[in-house]
């Protein structure tokens, strides 16, 4: 992490961090809140240290800003306070250098963003065509790669470019919605959602476009996945059960765990660097808050 | 404490003295006759009238009918989306598996989904769902211009009907509704004028409520609003710049505001804090989430129409857009992660506060939006404009319960029943709240167009 990040950040007093510590008090399976805030939030992930957490955040008036929190401290900041335009689903490089969101534009509406927070300079990728987006940026550990969801002309695939944004890639070409990739930790393959088999159901291919290969079937939704530092599973949200909770699949057994039981919503599980907790967001009493689970 | 915010430096930015041009300016903003017991000029609505209250629900942009309400499993793959479908309440309906909240309370209201209108611009569908009328001045963009077109639903119904010491028409939104080409018509009075406006409500995501329509009383601080003796000030002082310019009914209307704002049942009805902790987080940190909280105390205090509006713009992702419904692009991902869960949450909240509190014996729930969208996938694997075929909800004053009225073709594309048009809308809306089509010929509205039968 670079202490002088080159972006504007501001002390934002709004959230209040609770140090609930329940891990203390013997109850390590009880879920961490991170937020009080409850306003809506989306895709928290951690920094590759594991000290703060980057997620999307509704603001007034109406917009959709970064926000950093620091878990340490419970500062929570908000990035890039110049722009003006809708900001979502931030991740950071493993190395803490480079800073990938993307970002409200017009023409396309959305632009995949690349900031390499040393050099202080900003690589976007515009996506082709006037209603275009990008969603949901993953770096791909070991290259110079950023897996990303493009809608275009196409329909909605994952497409990979590199830090400059540029040299882009498509991985899949396949005839259905393609969503939400998570790169290996040896960044061979990404792990995404695709509606191929009829709903939402989680897929790895391989970097180069082969060896698409079925995680999941069920009739009802499998998204958001995320791929653990181990690589031996993969987190990721399923309503098989009512309503959005949190699985773990493990990949060499498939073997299902639910990490989350209740009648809420829990969604987008994201993995802490080491392995040993998840931050995800849950909608409790129509709040919206972060939270940390501990994983065994 | 109430949250009361007035006042936005309009005069300061007018310049002084103030020209007819800006006080014009400021009548737009400020359509507080309504408010102001405005009375009725078409006879009392009848006393026993099913709908004591409307609050329409406006979800400005145009849903998706196929992944929310009326999804279509076996279309073909270019057509159904990536959401498969769950089983409601009400036996044999299937909805969106977006929508869990609401298929468990699909017992409490009627699905139509055979609603069509006639044109798939933002700006004139909107002004249509809400008058019942096509804008027949045309202009560029169709959209015509206010004073030739008919009024708002809301309008009608606040002309027709007389309550003490609250407004008749309120519309929640942070400023006009429309696009990004402008204001919608219909959102008021239009041929009636200004007077006949909704008054004007924003509610943030954290419940603090501002008032649009009050940019003359600049200066005035939430905390000010408590000073009576200050606020009046505020008030003369207004009075004072537009006095000389002013109808006498700009004039009175600074008092009149004055006493509405200060009164004891319209700051109950504003003050959201009343609400438990738990009743205030159901219904959610967003700001359509509060406005539906807002928009249930104010039919509860005896509002007779309340516009709740999802946002102000119909887009989604532009810099001046606040997450509209108009998901030309990402449709399937903005309804996973926003639209689908919001929708769920707040109105499956609002049907339940409703019903829990016996309200939906007396309040007319709609929920909608101009049109619906493409049922086939378009090129980048979303959707677009589609005015042939989409869904409303209704609820309470004798609506139905657990009904699926009307059925769309295989494909969602168009009607295979009797179409639910903006015009029988409206007339189905004014007939539940008492005013008859006597009344409705009496005022020039909606004369040739009939209810609903299956939502009578």
């Amino acid at each position: 992490m670079y202490s002088g990040i080159a972006m504007s950040l501001i002390l934002s007093c709004r959230t209040l961090f609770i140090v609930l510590m329940l891990q203390a008090s013997g109850m390590a399976d009880e879920p961490r809140q991170l937020t009080t805030d409850g306003v809506w939030k989306l895709s928290p992930r951690y920094s590759p240290d594991g000290e703060s957490v980057y997620y999307s955040q509704s603001s007034n008036p109406g917009r959709v800003f970064l926000h950093q929190l620091d878990l340490k401290t419970g500062n929570n900041k908000q990035l890039f306070l110049e722009t003006t335009t809708h900001l979502f689903d931030p991740v950071m490089s493993s190395d803490g250098r480079y800073l990938a969101y993307c970002q409200s534009s017009g023409s396309p509406q959305l632009i995949l963003m690349i900031r390499d927070l040393k050099e202080e300079k900003t690589a976007e990728y515009k996506p082709v065509g006037a209603r275009s987006t990008a969603r949901r940026p993953a770096f791909i550990p070991g290259t110079r790669l950023v897996a990303f969801t493009e809608s275009g002309e196409g329909g909605q695939q994952i497409s990979v470019v590199d830090y400059e944004g540029k040299n882009r890639r498509l991985v899949t070409e396949i005839a259905a919605n393609n969503r939400w990739p998570d790169a290996s930790p040896d960044g061979k393959k990404l792990v995404f959602s695709s509606s191929k088999a009829g709903n939402y159901d989680l897929y790895t291919i391989n970097l180069d476009g082969t060896e698409l290969t079925q995680l999941t079937r069920h009739p009802l939704r499998d998204i958001h996945p995320a791929w653990s530092p181990d690589g031996k599973r993969i987190a990721f949200v399923s309503v098989r059960d009512g309503n959005h909770d949190i699985y773990l699949l493990e990949i060499s057994t498939k073997k299902l765990t639910r990490m989350t039981d209740n009648d809420i919503r829990d969604d987008f599980p994201s993995w802490s660097p080491d392995g040993k907790k998840l931050v995800y967001i849950s909608q409790r009493e129509g709040s919206t808050d972060l939270y940390e689970l501990a994983v065994e | 404490m109430t949250i009361l915010n007035l006042g936005t430096n309009r005069i300061k930015t007018c310049g002084s003295p103030i020209s007819r041009r800006s006080l014009l300016k400021i009548g737009t903003a400020l359509p507080l006759l309504s408010l102001l017991g405005y009375q009725p000029e078409a006879g009392a609505a009848a006393e026993n009238a099913r709908a004591k209250s409307v609050l329409f629900v406006n979800l400005i942009g145009a849903p998706s009918h196929m992944d929310l309400f009326d999804p279509k499993p076996r279309a073909p793959a270019e057509y159904r989306g990536p959401f498969n479908v769950i089983q409601t309440r009400t036996p044999g309906v299937h909805f969106s598996e977006l929508l869990p909240k609401c298929a468990a309370i699909s017992d409490k209201y009627t699905v139509v989904r055979t609603n069509v209108n006639h044109s798939g611009d933002h700006l004139i569908a909107m002004s249509t769902m809400m008058s019942g009328y096509l804008p027949t001045d045309g202009g560029e963009t169709g959209n015509g211009t206010p004073a030739g077109y008919q009024p708002n639903f809301g309008s009608i119904a606040s002309r027709s009907i007389q309550r003490q010491g609250l407004p008749t028409f309120v519309s929640l939104a942070k400023g006009p509704i429309g696009d990004g080409r402008g204001p919608s018509l219909a959102a008021g009075g239009n041929i009636w004028g200004r007077r006949h406006d909704p008054f004007m409500i924003h509610c943030d995501q954290a419940g603090a409520i501002t008032l649009p329509g009050l940019d003359l009383l600049e200066g005035l601080s939430p905390d000010r609003l408590g000073d009576r003796r200050k606020l009046q000030q505020e008030l003369n002082r207004a009075k004072r710049k537009v006095d000389s310019l002013a109808s006498s009914d700009l004039s009175a209307l600074y008092g009149r505001a004055y006493g509405l704002l200060t009164s004891a049942s319209s700051n109950r009805a504003f003050n959201i804090e009343d609400e438990s902790k738990a009743t205030r987080q159901a219904y959610g940190q967003s700001s359509f989430g509060q406005s539906c909280l807002l928009g249930r105390r104010l039919v509860e205090a005896g509002v007779p129409y309340v516009q709740v509006n999802w946002s102000q713009y119909a887009e989604v992702l532009y810099e001046f857009s606040d997450y509209g419904w108009d998901t030309h692009a990402d449709n399937f991902g903005l309804m996973e992660d926003w639209h689908g869960p919001l929708l769920d949450q707040v109105f499956s909240t609002l049907m339940n506060d409703l019903d829990d509190r016996g309200l939906l014996e007396t309040t007319l729930v709609i929920l909608m939006g101009e049109f619906g969208r493409t049922p086939r996938i378009n090129s980048i694997g979303s959707r677009d404009h589609w005015h042939d075929c989409y869904f409303s909800l209704w609820a309470g004053a004798g609506v139905p319960r657990g009904q699926v009225v009307g059925m769309s073709d295989r494909r969602a594309e168009h009607p295979v029943t009797d179409p639910l048009t903006p015009a029988m809308v409206g007339t189905t809306i004014l007939e539940k709240m008492g005013i008859t089509a006597q009344q409705r010929a009496e005022l020039n509205v909606l004369g040739d167009s009939h209810v609903f039968d299956p939502l009578m």
